[in-house]
């Protein structure tokens, strides 16, 4: 029921920060929905908008869909609420495919979830990970865009489980060249919230799948491995703020 | 560190592993088959040599048809198996342990040549019979450039070069017959058989660098081809091998390497295929020398060579002088007891790139690998070569082959 978060009355810029969320919220969705690799902020930011909301050169589908989901998610966090989070984190990643070594390699990574309640124990929201191996001989990164659920229904405490689908993209690139490879990914994270003042501090335990696509040469397209799939499992913290 | 990559390796592996298959299509000829079939030209031309004790007819035994239906000589260990004679000569590597080899079988010595005689070129090449030189890898690992060590491509690789170095041949001759087979796990496959044109015809270049213009090319009008034969020359080597008491002898500048760039294209010149397998002798009998009458001079003689205080200076050359009269002789080029024999070898395995993605697996090419068609003209050979496109704008730069093994047995001796 998480009784705490909503007693807290949030203070002017965290509900800018929220405002700004669903409307990130809402363009992510709709870009992922399309197959499109892009961060919340990329999104928001993407073509000119006629005053009635619609997308300009946009697609037909899209200008229908856009101003449906954006009033939608903007009812419901207006009616339970919106948040934030932002981490980092230590993880593995490895590369799995005909070809690849698969000896996972260990690196910091980054973090960010911008979302909205949908009930008192189910929040929705975009997340994006940025891992980053890029301190050896060879730059290794993995990025991933998903829609989450986190859900705080099991038990009293502040216990949540995450699960979510979305996309990754893993490169690697060594001496001006490189592959890399995107495909559908799933994640799945557990993780505990620990309020300290106005934030909420989350200790978690994440990894992002993919369900594999072509790996491909960066110079030329052609796939080495018709099928290669990444995964990462990685440990961190995140500050939250919820209204 | 490899304690945490175990733990986090396990579960993901467990998670996402993936299988392979594979194919094969074994097929030998029955010997009674082969001894019937009409000869190749390549077939029966070895003859003993002082200090062999294998007979012509022994040695005839080993034989394969090749794709024309003739019989060709191919592979077999420097000592026969069943009488424990010599050949004097060996092949490299027993083709039988390749992964490769139930689907090639044995390789047909000479096939590439035989098809020259056919294409109506207007040339012919033909090569003697102990510079066939078999060597294989299974599960050979190559990592892609660009790949930050992630990629890792396993290949079974079957290759058998002509690469003759006791003679003359290759001073001015260029074209040597080449058979490459590679299967990796990337897709890459190739069977090829062809002529190589390796350099230009009548010159090499000199293990010190530099062309040495040696002659005519035979045949004259032999094509030229990428790469080089690197062979030594007297100008380069007496005077690191044969030094003063304060230096060592370079037998390294002996090393003799042919650098091959093949490509294999179709009628209309596109490239379905290249790959560039460099082949190294490490010991050969033969450097080129234009003082000495054949051109054809040998490294074993330079350790009884002295020049004031100047000699060949390490073991290399050890047991192998005697003085007579007052004059230190060494062992003639040919006795077995020379370390100069050409059985020590390595080839790189570089590039394999294919263009072939959508395209006919098997092409039928001249023997120098051009005019590909889909169906089968006059001197051509087939060649399969997988549909696929694996130009991944990144360079192999070889992995090595075959450099700890030595193919010596007992009686093996220039030339080899």
């Amino acid at each position: 029921m998480l009784p705490s978060i909503r007693k807290h009355r949030r203070p002017r810029a965290a509900r800018r920060v929220a405002a700004m969320a669903m409307s990130a919220v809402a363009m992510s969705a709709i870009a992922i929905g399309a197959g499109v690799m892009s961060t919340p902020l990329q999104a928001q930011s993407a073509g000119p908008r006629t005053p009635g909301g619609s997308q300009a050169g946009g697609s037909q589908a899209t200008a229908n869909t856009e101003p449906t989901v954006r009033r939608a998610i903007a009812h419901l966090a207006t009616k339970h609420g919106a948040w934030l989070a932002l981490g980092g984190s230590r993880g593995g990643a490895d590369l799995f495919c005909e070809v690849c070594t698969q000896d996972p390699t260990y690196a910091w990574s980054l973090e960010a979830t911008v979302g909205i309640r949908l009930a008192p124990t189910l929040l929705l929201g975009v997340e994006t990970v940025g891992w980053f191996d890029v301190f050896g001989g060879a730059d290794r990164t993995l990025r991933s865009v998903t829609a989450v659920l986190r859900s705080h229904a099991f038990g009293r405490g502040r216990p949540y489980l995450t699960g979510g689908a979305g996309v990754a993209r893993y490169r690697v690139r060594e001496d001006d060249a490189g592959f890399r490879t995107q495909s559908p990914a799933l994640t799945a994270g557990i993780g505990h919230d620990v309020r300290v003042g106005s934030t909420t501090v989350s200790p978690h335990v994440s990894a992002v799948v993919s369900v594999g696509g072509k790996l491909q040469s960066e110079r030329t397209d052609a796939a080495i491995a018709p099928t290669a799939r990444v995964a990462m499992i990685r440990t961190g913290l995140t500050l939250a703020w919820f209204r | 560190m490899r304690h945490r990559t175990a733990v986090i390796a396990a579960p993901l592996a467990l998670l996402l592993a993936a299988c392979q298959g594979s194919t094969d299509a074994p097929t030998q000829p029955a010997p009674d088959v082969v001894a019937a079939a009409a000869p190749a030209r390549a077939f029966g031309i070895w003859a003993p040599g002082t200090g062999d004790t294998c007979s012509a007819e022994v040695h005839n035994r080993f034989a394969t048809l090749g794709p024309d239906g003739k019989k060709y000589p191919s592979w077999h260990p420097p000592t026969d198996p069943v009488t424990g004679c010599t050949f004097g000569h060996e092949h490299g590597r027993d083709p039988r342990g390749s992964a490769l080899y139930r689907e090639v079988g044995d390789l047909p010595f000479g096939y590439a040549n035989e098809q020259l005689d056919a294409a109506g070129l207007g040339m012919q090449r033909h090569e003697d019979h102990v510079g066939h030189k078999i060597e294989w890898e299974n599960d050979l690992r190559i990592r892609p450039g660009g790949s930050g060590g992630v990629l890792e491509v396993s290949c079974d690789v079957l290759v058998k070069l002509h690469q003759g170095t006791h003679s003359r041949d290759a001073f001015t001759n260029n074209l040597h017959e080449l058979n490459y087979h590679i299967r990796c796990n990337d897709r890459t496959e190739m069977h090829v058989t062809m002529l190589s044109a390796i350099g230009r015809p009548g010159e090499f270049v000199s293990t010190c660098g530099g062309t040495v213009i040696a002659g005519t090319g035979n045949p004259a009008n032999a094509p030229a081809g990428g790469g080089h034969r690197r062979i030594p020359d007297a100008a380069c080597i007496v005077n690191r091998i044969v030094v003063d008491p304060s230096r060592s002898s370079d037998f390294g500048r002996l090393h003799e390497s042919w650098e091959t760039s093949n490509e294999i294209k179709t009628a209309d010149g596109k490239r379905l295929a290249f790959f560039n397998p460099y082949f190294q002798v490490f010991r050969p009998s033969r450097y080129f020398d234009p003082s000495v009458a054949g051109l054809v001079a040998r490294p074993v003689d330079l350790c009884a060579t002295v020049i004031g205080d100047r000699r060949a200076r390490g073991s290399e050359c050890q047991g192998l002088t005697s003085t007579v009269n007052g004059t230190l002789l060494s062992v003639n080029f040919d006795d077995p007891r020379s370390p100069f024999n050409g059985a020590r070898r390595q080839v790189d395995i570089n590039d394999n790139v294919i263009t072939n993605a959508g395209g006919a697996t098997a092409w039928y090419t001249d023997p120098f690998g051009r005019n590909g068609r889909a169906t089968p003209f006059p001197g051509s050979i087939r060649q399969v070569i997988a549909a696929i496109d694996n130009n991944y704008g990144v360079g192999v730069n070889g992995p090595v082959i075959g450099g700890n093994r030595t193919y010596s047995g007992p009686g093996t001796r220039a030339p080899n």
